[in-house]
């Protein structure tokens, strides 16, 4: 048993790109390509999407890769669309990636859209947006 | 395969930053980190490692509750090993309780440990059957797919030569 948990400790450190994000290790999560969310995801730390989440996603930062699919609301501080999301998009940083397609509005503060983000509609610019209170 | 470096192969080679289009079952961990928490159900064909709290079923191949971890519901798994607190049916092949764990549920398994010190409140039930968590996974994996097309009727097999 132990020898697994230091297994599976292992197999995260061999990670790419796991440095950082693994000193940060308790506020990063990770939505794996294989696993589907039928819910909402509320936390305070990082969340990586590369699978399915069908519900609102709250958190300080959030990105959606390539393969994320999120079907409802993305709210972050901080959000980096890479992948598909079918909903609001509400955050204070929002960078749409080249490979991004986000149906839905995307409330800003300060917005990147990469050539060849595919956005479907409106993209309100907001002096601050507050993640925690549900306001337009 | 990727054959040009001197290093040992095993390291997966994978982009740094810009993740690509991972596989399917890439054999990649979900986390859910410690202040997560998911309301609703997760399903998965890989490993989840659940250190936060999950208000809903969780059904995968593979599933870790951490220490500090809360789970109210069932987990429908072929491998479970908790160490954190659960609130609900557990059901898997292997079943591995550590002694920070505090089951409050029952437990059907075909293996189980439990270790000295472990909170235990339920049923513990061994079934026989081969790998029945398995065939409820990939059921309920199935099951999200759009099913498939009835099979054709059998139109062709109209007696059409007759007797």
């Amino acid at each position: 048993m132990f020898l697994n948990l230091g297994a599976a400790r292992d197999d995260n450190a061999r990670r790419p790109a796991s440095g950082e994000v693994l000193a940060a290790d308790e506020g990063y999560t990770v939505i794996d390509g294989d696993l589907m969310v039928i819910g909402d995801l509320t936390g305070n730390g990082h969340i990586v999407v590369k699978g399915t989440v069908k519900g609102t996603i709250n958190s300080r930062s959030v990105e959606i890769l390539r393969t994320g699919v999120v079907e409802g609301a993305v709210i972050a501080e901080s959000a980096i669309i890479r992948g598909h999301v079918i909903g609001p998009v509400r955050a204070n940083t929002v960078i749409a990636a080249t490979s991004a397609r986000i149906v839905g509005s995307v409330f800003h503060n300060v917005l990147t859209i990469e050539p060849g983000a595919k956005l479907e509609g409106r993209r309100p610019w907001r002096p601050h947006i507050d993640r925690n209170l549900d306001n337009e | 395969m990727f054959s040009q470096g001197g290093k040992g192969s095993e390291t997966p080679i994978q982009p740094v930053r810009e993740t690509r289009a991972t596989p399917r079952s890439s054999g990649e961990t979900s986390i859910i980190s410690a202040d997560l928490k998911v309301i609703g159900n997760l399903v998965s064909g890989g490993d989840i490692q659940i250190k936060g709290v999950v208000e809903g079923d969780v059904k995968s191949r593979t599933v870790t509750i951490g220490e500090g971890a809360k789970v109210k519901g069932a987990i429908n798994a072929d491998s479970v090993h908790i160490s954190g607190a659960i609130n609900g049916q557990v059901e898997a092949p292997t079943v591995t309780v550590a002694k920070t764990a505090k089951v409050n549920g029952d437990i059907i398994h075909q293996t189980l440990s439990i270790e000295a010190g472990a909170h235990m409140e339920g049923n513990c039930r061994r079934i026989e059957t081969k790998k029945p968590a398995d065939a409820t996974t990939s059921a309920s994996i199935a099951s999200l797919k759009p099913a498939a097309s009835p099979p054709p009727a059998e139109v062709g097999k109209k007696a059409v030569g007759g007797s």
